[in-house]
């Protein structure tokens, strides 16, 4: 505006946000009456004419701006015929229009003070010609389209339904692949004109194409150095090593393990169970011999999916190849629920008390002699045959839980691939204007004194770690679970199962 | 101020009497009574209540004494086994001629338990006994002696101590006591050599302490001479048990008896007269369903 030359200044007032807009201007007057300020380029033209519209639009605002030669500026701004005082700042209206955060509270209510939020708040009120850069419009535009073609070819509401859905929650690679298909139908049904889905498609799409350039190298590496078979019989011989270590503690929890004194038959009983069961599973490494390394070797063709999908893979053959260790859990972790379901019961009944569902407490109450004799001989038998079951059930526990670990170690490294907004930082790094959020004011020295100081406004990069919040997925759920501690250590005491807590909130 | 203080002062708060709230004239504590519910004891009704305490002590002895009998492997199982089941049947038969003794109308016929409920119980009694018997010989072999003999002592105690003697106390829990001794029975049991050792003691102390006690109740309130009588007897056939196991026994046996018997009313009673039981306005309300 300030290049143009002299003319009125046309535009409307939004009254509750006590803001003027100017539209346009024009040298001639060919609104008449609709104009509601002048744009003077000197000091000294001062026409009439504006004296008499002043006397006459009484109830408006009148807007004087007055640009010197020298560069210096002035603004008066006159509300029923009283003078307002206006500070004037300078700003370029493009670093707005590229920004993806500005314009990004368009559909918060909430009237906070922080002159960001004011700002974006009243750019969202303008209808500002959004002139993005060209090459970013034309980049937005191929991966909008893109994304349709892809999300019709591969619609995944099938998968969402039915027994597909309890199969494939128990795999994390279709889990995995599943929840990327529901975030591309998300973007793909999304709002493309909100700047957030915007940069969101952009995150998701260089997440994308990293991670499949990832996978292609590792497998352009397994192909190469014919890592497949030399990789399966690694797993192999480990597998082995795995189910003699597992064959070595059996026994030695047989014995007298750690002096701690156990029940005899029942320590034998149960370790040649389980011994039977490590048998099993040897014979079903036999099996699987063989044909490991072509499934290895197909698996690395998982590359195109992504890095992730790959490591996803590894995570299920390690659940595959540790499936006796669950096995194990599972029945140690039952029995001993069960025994201490049972205990506590008879704990009760030892003390003539009962619980009361109804109430949620315990009341005293009348047994027959036979309840009170039958419930103390069992009472007896599982109070002296808890420290075997226990000693069981807290070996396995904790196998079970290195196996655990080893997962969420995994998972972690997954999901931190699938969170981390990859766009959103290297632009950072570069300095893009697109990254820009945050606004800085400076002062602009006038020289002639007696004006109103000029502040001039620019539009700087944000902070890394409000970046981060601002560009987090929209596509994708959040994941509300949290699994506390203490209600791990809870299912410990009390023998309930314990899940891999990345799998449990599942939709 | 004389004119005033002929006005007599009332215990009530909504009129002012001129005086602090917390006055009170000469009829301070006028209403409090002092052990109004005193009983006054008798020196040989005491005496003879304390059997007791007494028989149940002696019924406690004899178990014991059965176990290191056949532990010493003096006492075989079956004889146990025979001599438990004769005593139940007769014990059934006197407790039944005391029903019909008592009940001379057959008004609460339907509460009476007929022969062969009681018959079902004592099946599924040895029953169980004997389906369980090997689990609990060989439930304690780790377990070292000491720890079981602490764990039994410990449990018999709580026997005594639970067990309900007739008084209505906050301790008494009838469920408690028998578990604790079956509890007791059975860390016994599993250090007898053979599964029928062990059937034969659980068998035996259920019958010592689930049954006996009843029965005893029952004659004693059907015929309180007979009581007297009892405590004795089973007084002096524990005491011949114990002087065959060791004297130790003996002595501490007769000992403690005197002391419980004879002692015991004598301190309760000269007791007595320290009593100093406040009643007054300020007791709680007690709701009478008159």
């Amino acid at each position: 505006i300030l290049n143009r030359k002299s003319g009125k200044l046309y535009g409307r007032v939004i009254g509750e946000e006590r803001l003027v807009l100017i539209d346009e201007d024009s040298v001639h007057a060919t609104h008449g009456d609709k104009s509601i300020g002048t744009f003077r380029k000197l000091v000294e033209e001062e026409s009439n004419e504006n004296k008499n519209k002043i006397k006459r639009f009484n109830k408006c605002i009148f807007i004087d701006l007055c640009c010197n030669t020298d560069g210096d500026i002035s603004c008066d701004i006159i509300n029923n015929s009283e003078k307002l005082e206006c500070n004037v700042v300078v700003f370029e209206p493009q670093q707005f229009v590229d920004s993806y955060f500005l314009n990004w509270n368009k559909l918060t209510e909430t009237k906070s003070e922080n002159i960001v939020d004011t700002l974006s708040r009243l750019l969202s009120l303008v209808d500002l010609n959004e002139a993005r850069t060209v090459l970013l419009q034309k980049l937005q535009c191929m991966v909008i389209f893109l994304f349709q073609i892809i999300g019709y070819l591969l619609d995944n509401r099938v998968a969402r339904l039915g027994p597909l859905k309890f199969v494939a929650s128990c795999s994390s690679l279709l889990d995995h692949q599943i929840s990327r298909r529901q975030e591309y139908l998300n973007a793909r049904g999304g709002d493309h004109r909100l700047s957030r889905t915007q940069l969101g498609l952009a995150n998701v799409c260089l997440r994308q194409f990293l991670d499949t350039m990832l996978g292609m190298t590792v497998m352009y590496v397994f192909f190469h150095n014919n890592l497949s078979d030399q990789l399966a019989a690694d797993i192999i011989t480990w597998a082995y090593a795995v189910a003699d270590y597992l064959y070595s503690l059996v026994t030695w929890l047989m014995g007298a393990p750690a002096g701690l004194k156990l029940n005899k038959q029942l320590t034998e009983f149960l370790g040649h169970f389980f011994l039977y069961h490590i048998h099993l599973w040897k014979g079903y490494l036999v099996i699987l011999q063989p044909v490991l390394s072509s499934v290895l070797w197909s698996a690395s063709l998982l590359g195109v999916l992504g890095l992730t999908s790959q490591l996803c893979f590894l995570r299920d053959v390690l659940s595959m190849m540790t499936l006796h260790i669950y096995c194990f859990y599972v029945y140690a972790a039952r029995i001993y629920q069960f025994q201490v379901y049972a205990l506590s019961a008879f704990w009760r009944l030892f003390r003539g008390k009962k619980w009361n569902m109804l109430r949620q407490r315990l009341d005293s109450v009348r047994y027959n002699v036979d309840q009170l004799f039958l419930g103390t001989l069992l009472f007896t038998i599982l109070l002296f045959t808890l420290p075997t079951f226990a000693l069981y059930y807290v070996v396995f526990t904790l196998l079970r839980l290195i196996v655990l670990t080893a997962h969420q170690a995994i998972h972690t490294i997954v999901q931190t691939i699938d969170i981390f907004p990859l766009f959103s930082v290297v632009m950072w790094c570069l300095n893009f204007r697109q990254m820009t959020g945050d606004v800085l004011f400076t002062c602009v020295t006038q020289k002639s004194s007696n004006l109103l100081p000029v502040f001039s406004l620019q539009i700087i990069q944000m902070p890394i770690r409000k970046l981060l919040s601002r560009s987090e997925n929209p596509f994708r759920k959040a994941q509300e679970k949290k699994y506390l501690w203490s209600s791990l250590i809870g299912d410990l005491v009390w023998g309930r199962l314990i899940y891999p807590w990345v799998e449990v909130s599942h939709p | 101020m004389a004119a005033r203080r002929e006005i007599k002062w009332r215990k009530i708060l909504y009129e002012h009497q001129n005086v602090p709230d917390n006055y009170v004239d000469e009829s301070f504590l006028e209403e409090m009574k002092k052990n109004l519910y005193i009983r006054n004891y008798e020196y040989w009704s005491v005496v003879k209540a304390s059997g007791e305490i007494t028989q149940q002590i002696s019924s406690m002895c004899l178990f014991i004494v059965s176990f290191i009998y056949m532990d010493d492997k003096r006492l075989l199982p079956d004889t146990l086994v025979l001599i438990t089941i004769a005593v139940s049947v007769v014990g059934y038969i006197v407790s039944k001629l005391v029903d019909k003794f008592t009940t001379v109308d057959s008004s609460d016929d339907k509460n009476q338990r007929t022969v062969l409920e009681d018959l079902k119980t004592f099946v599924m009694f040895t029953g169980f006994s004997y389906c369980l018997s090997p689990v609990l010989a060989s439930l304690t072999e780790t377990i070292s002696t000491d720890t079981i003999y602490a764990m039994t002592t410990v449990m018999l105690l709580a026997n005594l101590a639970f067990h309900n003697y007739g008084v209505q106390a906050a301790l008494v829990s009838e469920a408690f006591s028998l578990n604790a001794a079956i509890f007791a029975s059975v860390c016994l049991a599993s250090r007898l050599p053979t599964s029928w050792h062990a059937f034969a003691t659980v068998l035996f102390s259920l019958q010592i302490f689930g049954l006996w006690p009843r029965l005893r109740h029952k004659i004693k309130e059907t015929f309180p001479a007979v009581n007297v009588a009892l405590t004795v007897v089973l007084g002096s056939l524990t005491l011949l048990a114990l002087f065959t196991v060791s004297m130790v026994p003996a002595v501490v046996f007769i000992l403690g008896h005197v002391f419980i018997t004879f002692i015991c009313p004598a301190w309760l009673i000269s007791l007595q007269p320290l009593k100093n039981n406040i009643h007054g306005p300020w007791d709680e309300a007690v709701i009478k369903n008159d």
